[in-house]
C-alpha cells in the first residue's frame, strides 16, 4: 500500500465507535485553548492599564511639581539660576502634563517613565471621563497663564504680573487637579481589577468545564469500553470453547504457509505435543510426511489462494486426502498415523468490500481406526485366499502326519539357524557352513517330497540351489549367506502359517467329531504307526511318475518297531534317501527294462526288522541296473580332486565308498529328485553317529542292495541320540 | 525383506568401519533371532524406520570393543559418553546409507542409544529380527534388522 492509500484509508476511516471520544477530546482541546487564547488578550489588556494607572498617577505627581515650581519662581526672582532650573522644570512638566492629558482624552503616543513612548487609549469609564472634563476645565486657563508667563520671559519683558496669575492659578487649583487627577488614577485601577476579577472568572470555568469534560470522557467511555471488552471476551469464550471441543484439528494457515495463532485442542493430539502457532506448516508436514508429499501439498495449497482457480475444481487433487504419517517419538520410533487434511479457502473483505482468500482453513482429521479397518478387510480377504490355496495343497496330507512335519521342519530350521548363528572367521568355517545346512535342508527337501507338500519341496529345492551356488563360490563370505537367510525366514514364516491353519482344522475336527461322535463312527482306518508310512507309496509313486519309471514298492515291518520321535525321523530320512536313489538311479525307464526281458515295473523292496532286541536291520533293495561303476569311475575322474592314475587303480569297492562323498552323483543334471550328491552323505553321516553299519550289494543289470544296521532307541531307551544343539555344533 | 533391503543397512555398518584406521572388518552369517529375546551386546544405537518396511535397525557392541574403537580413531577418552556418542555415529551412517539409497521413499528416525537390548517398542514380539555378526579385530558386534511391510 503506497502512502496516499494510507491516507485517503485514513479518511475514509469509518469512525463509528470512536467519534464520541473523538469529539470530546476535541472539545477539551478547544476549551484549553480559548481559555489560553483570552488570557492571553487579557492579560495584554491589564498590561495596558497599568501603563494607564502609572500614567495617571505621574499627573498627580506633575499638578503638583507645576504648582511648587511656580511657587520657586515666586521666591527666587533675584536668584537668576535657581529661577533657570524652577523656569525648566516648569517647562518640562507643563509639556509632559498636557500631553498626558491630552493622551487620556483623545488617545495617542505620550511619553512614558522612561524614554520609551507609551500609547494610550481614550479613557472611557465615567468616573474617569468626567474628572478628565472637570481637570481640563482647570487647566486650559492655568495652561494659559503658565504660556503668558513663558512668553514674557521670553521676551524679556516684566513677568511679575504674568508670574502672580499663574501662582495665583496654581494655588487655586492645585488641590482640586490634585483630586480630579486622583479619581482618575482610581478609576483606571478600577477598570484593570475588574478584568482581573472577569479573567478569573473565566479561567475557573474552562478549568472546571474540562474537568465535566474529562469525567465524561471517563465515565462514558471507559464503560464503553468494558462493554465492548465484555463482547470480546464472551466472543474469545465461545471461539475457545469451539476449539476445544471441536473433533478435528482446525487452523488457519496464510500465503506464507504460517499457521495462525489459534487452533483447536485435538491439533495437538492429532499430530503430537508440538508447538503450532507461527510455525510453517510446510515444516510441519516435512516433518511427519514424505519430502515429496510435503512438496506437492505445497504446491497445492499455494493453488488454493490463486483466486483465478475455482475451489472445487482442485478438490480432487489435495495430495494429503488420506496421508500415513509417521510423528518422531522421543524413543526414537514412529508413531504412525492415517490422516486426512482438508483445505478451505477463508475469505476477508477489504476495503472495498470485496472478499479476498485471506487464509486457508486446514482440518485435519484421524482417520486411523477406518484405514485400519479396510486394510483388515482387505488383508483377511487375502489371508483367506492364501489359506483356501494352502489348505488345498495339505488337504491330502494327514494331520497327523502333518503334524509330525511341521515339528520337524521348526528342528531343522533351528539346526539351520544355529549352524548360522555359529560365529566363523576363517573362510573354511564360512565354507563348512554351506555343507552343514545343505544336509538339513535336503533331508527336509525329502521329506517334504514323500507328503507331497509341494510348496516347501520347491523352497527347499530353491534353497539348495543357493546353497550349490554358495559352496562354489570363490572368497565366500558370511554377507553371502544373507539370501539364504532371507530364503530361511520366508520358509519359517510359511511353515508357521501352515502350522496355524492345521492347529485351526485341528479344533474344527474336534468339534465336528464331537458332533457326529454319537451318528457316525469312522471306519478304523489303522493306527498312526501305519499312517506314518503310508505316504512313502505315495512319495515313491509321485517320484517314479516324475522320472518317468513304474515302480512297485513292497514295504514291510516299519510299523513294528517303535522308535523315539528324534530317531524315528532319522530313520525315515535314511529310507527316503535310498528310495529316492532307488528310484532315480536303481529302476530303468520301463523301456529298457523290457530290453533287457525285465518286468516294465520295477521293484523295490524294502523291509524293517528286528534282528535282536538291540538292532534292527533296514534293507532297501532294487531289481534295477546295479550300480554303474564305470559311471562312478568317470564322474571321479571330472570332479578332478584324484590323480587320474589313482582312480585307474580304484577297486569297485573302493568307487562304493565315492558315492557316500560329499557332493558326489552320477546324475547327468541336477533336478528336485537327485544331482546334487549330499544325500548318500547324509545317510552314511545318520549311521555313524549312531554306530551302525552299511552293507551296500549290487549286481550289474539285476539289483541292488542296502543293508544298514542300526540300534533300536525307543522312547523309554537310555539311548543316545543326537539332538539339534550338537547337530548345529 | 528384501535381501537387497537389509544388504543397504549391512553396508551401512561396513561403510562405518571402512573410515578408520583397521577397516579390516569381517560380515558374519546372517541368521535369525525370535524378537522375544533379542540380540544385543552391552550398548545399541537403535534407528526408527518407517514407510513401506518399518521397524527399526540397531547396532549393537560390547563396549570393549567400543573402547578400542574410540581409541583407534584417536579419541583417548573412552568414557560413557564417548562410547555413547560413537555407537550413535555408527547408527548414523547407517541411516545416512540407508537414505541415500532408498530416498526419499522412507522415514528415518534420528538415532537413540541404550544399553541392552531395545524393548517391545522397537521390537514387537510376536516377530524375528535378522542379525547380521559383524567381526572387527577380536571383537563381534552385530546389525540387526526388524522390519515388515
Amino acid at each position: 500500500m503506497t502512502t496516499g492509500e494510507h491516507m485517503s484509508g485514513l479518511f475514509n476511516f469509518d469512525f463509528g465507535k470512536y467519534r464520541g471520544i473523538l469529539i470530546s477530546v476535541a472539545l477539551f482541546l478547544l476549551l484549553d485553548a480559548s481559555v489560553l487564547i483570552f488570557n492571553f488578550y487579557v492579560s495584554y489588556e491589564i498590561a495596558d492599564d497599568a501603563v494607564g494607572v502609572n500614567l495617571a498617577g505621574r499627573q498627580r505627581m506633575l499638578s503638583q511639581r507645576m504648582a511648587k515650581t511656580l511657587l520657586i519662581l515666586d521666591a527666587s526672582k533675584d536668584d537668576p539660576v535657581a529661577f533657570k532650573k524652577a523656569f525648566d522644570e516648569l517647562q518640562l512638566s507643563k509639556g509632559l502634563f498636557d500631553e498626558t492629558l491630552n493622551g487620556f482624552i483623545n488617545g495617542g503616543q505620550v511619553r512614558g517613565a522612561g524614554k520609551d513612548m507609551a500609547q494610550l487609549e481614550p479613557v472611557t469609564n465615567r468616573l474617569g471621563k468626567d474628572s478628565l472634563q472637570n481637570t481640563l476645565q482647570l487647566w486650559l486657563p492655568y495652561k494659559k497663564s503658565i504660556d503668558i508667563f513663558s512668553e514674557s520671559i521670553a521676551r524679556g519683558e516684566d513677568y511679575s504680573n504674568p508670574l502672580a496669575v499663574a501662582v495665583a492659578l496654581a494655588r487655586t487649583h492645585n488641590l482640586t487637579m490634585l483630586s480630579a487627577m486622583n479619581d482618575l488614577t482610581v478609576s483606571l485601577e478600577q477598570v484593570a481589577a475588574s478584568k482581573a476579577i472577569r479573567l478569573r472568572g473565566i479561567q475557573t470555568l474552562g478549568i472546571c468545564l474540562a474537568i465535566i469534560n474529562f469525567l465524561f470522557i471517563m465515565f462514558h467511555f471507559v464503560r464503553q469500553l468494558r462493554d465492548s471488552d465484555k463482547v470480546i471476551e464472551r466472543a474469545r469464550r465461545e471461539t475457545t470453547e469451539i476449539l476445544e471441543t471441536v473433533n478435528e484439528g482446525l487452523f488457519l494457515i496464510d500465503k506464507q504457509l504460517i499457521i495462525g495463532g489459534q487452533h483447536s485442542a485435538k491439533l495437538v493430539e492429532v499430530l503430537g505435543t508440538q508447538q503450532f502457532a507461527g510455525q510453517s506448516f510446510q515444516v510441519l508436514l516435512e516433518s511427519i510426511v514424505s519430502a515429496k508429499d510435503a512438496e506437492t501439498a505445497r504446491g497445492f495449497i499455494e493453488l488454493l489462494f490463486d483466486p483465478k482457480i475455482k475451489e472445487k475444481l482442485i478438490g480432487d487433487l489435495n495430495p494429503l486426502n488420506s496421508v500415513e504419517v509417521n510423528i518422531a517419538n522421543q524413543s526414537g520410533g514412529f508413531l504412525t498415523k492415517h490422516l486426512q487434511f482438508s483445505f478451505a479457502r477463508a475469505y476477508q473483505k477489504n476495503e472495498d468490500d470485496v472478499a479476498e482468500i485471506s487464509h486457508v482453513l486446514v482440518t485435519v482429521l484421524d482417520v486411523s481406526e477406518q484405514v485400519k479397518l479396510v486394510r483388515a478387510l482387505n488383508e483377511s480377504r487375502k489371508h483367506n485366499e492364501s489359506q483356501l490355496e494352502m489348505i488345498t495343497s495339505l488337504l491330502h496330507t494327514h494331520p497327523g502326519l502333518l503334524r509330525e512335519f511341521i515339528a520337524n521342519s521348526f528342528n531343522c530350521f533351528n539346526r539351520i539357524n544355529n549352524v548360522l548363528r555359529q560365529p566363523a572367521k576363517t573362510s573354511q568355517a564360512v565354507r563348512d557352513k554351506a555343507v552343514n545346512i545343505f544336509r538339513e535342508i535336503h533331508n527336509f527337501k525329502g521329506e517334504a517330497a514323500s507328503l507331497k507338500l509341494e510348496f516347501f519341496e520347491i523352497a527347499a529345492h530353491k534353497m539348495e540351489d543357493t546353497l550349490a551356488e554358495l559352496r562354489d563360490k570363490p572368497d565366500l563370505t558370511g554377507n553371502d549367506y544373507l539370501g539364504l537367510t532371507v530364503q530361511l525366514e520366508n520358509l519359517i514364516s510359511y511353515t508357521q502359517q501352515v502350522e496355524h491353519l492345521t492347529e485351526r482344522l485341528g479344533q474344527f475336527a474336534i468339534v465336528s467329531s464331537n458332533k457326529f461322535k454319537a451318528a457316525y463312527t469312522p471306519p478304523s482306518t489303522g493306527n498312526k504307526r501305519e499312517h506314518a508310512w503310508d505316504h512313502l507309496q505315495d512319495f515313491v509313486q509321485n517320484l517314479a511318475l516324475r522320472n518317468g519309471k513304474l515302480v512297485k514298492l513292497v514295504a514291510s515291518g516299519l510299523s513294528e518297531i517303535e522308535l523315539e520321535a528324534n530317531y524315528g525321523q532319522q530313520l525315515k530320512e535314511i529310507i527316503i534317501q535310498l528310495l529316492r536313489n532307488a528310484v532315480v538311479h536303481g529302476i530303468e525307464a520301463p523301456n529298457d527294462r523290457e530290453m533287457s526281458e525285465k518286468n516294465m515295473e520295477g521293484r523295490i523292496d524294502l523291509r524293517l526288522a528286528k534282528i535282536s532286541t538291540t538292532e534292527m536291520e533296514l534293507t532297501v533293495m532294487d531289481d534295477g541296473a546295479g550300480l554303474d561303476y564305470e559311471a562312478i569311475r568317470a564322474k571321479a575322474f571330472t570332479s578332478g580332486k584324484w590323480p587320474d592314475d589313482e582312480i585307474e587303480s580304484w577297486t569297485n569297492k573302493h568307487l562304493l565308498g565315492l558315492i557316500f562323498h560329499e557332493g558326489f552323483s552320477t546324475a547327468k543334471e541336477i533336478s528336485k529328485d537327485a544331482g546334487r550328491g549330499m544325500g548318500m552323505e547324509a545317510v552314511m553321516n545318520h549311521v555313524l553317529e549312531h554306530r551302525g553299519k552299511i552293507t551296500v550289494s549290487s549286481r550289474r543289470g539285476r539289483h541292488c542292495r542296502f543293508v544298514i544296521t542300526l540300534p533300536i532307541i525307543t522312547a523309554n531307551s537310555n539311548g543316545h541320540v543326537n539332538n539339534d544343539s550338537e547337530i548345529a555344533a | 525383506m528384501s535381501q537387497e533391503t537389509l544388504q543397504v543397512f549391512i553396508d551401512g555398518v561396513v561403510r562405518y568401519f571402512h573410515h578408520t584406521n583397521d577397516k579390516e572388518v569381517k560380515v558374519g552369517t546372517p541368521y535369525l533371532v525370535e524378537n522375544d529375546n533379542p540380540a544385543a551386546y552391552d550398548v545399541t544405537g537403535i534407528i526408527g524406520i518407517s514407510g513401506p518396511y518399518r521397524g527399526c535397525v540397531y547396532f549393537t557392541a560390547p563396549r570393549i570393543l567400543l573402547k578400542h574403537l574410540l581409541l583407534s580413531i584417536g579419541e583417548l577418552d573412552t568414557s560413557n559418553e564417548h562410547i555413547f556418542d560413537l555407537v550413535g555415529e555408527v547408527a548414523n551412517t547407517i541411516s545416512g546409507n540407508a537414505r541415500s539409497r532408498f530416498g526419499h521413499e522412507f522415514m528415518i528416525s534420528v538415532p537413540v542409544m541404550i544399553e541392552g537390548a531395545p524393548n517391545q517398542i522397537h521390537l514387537p514380539r510376536q516377530m524375528r529380527s535378522y542379525v547380521i555378526p559383524v567381526y572387527w579385530k577380536a571383537y563381534h558386534a552385530a546389525v540387526v534388522i526388524c522390519l515388515e511391510q
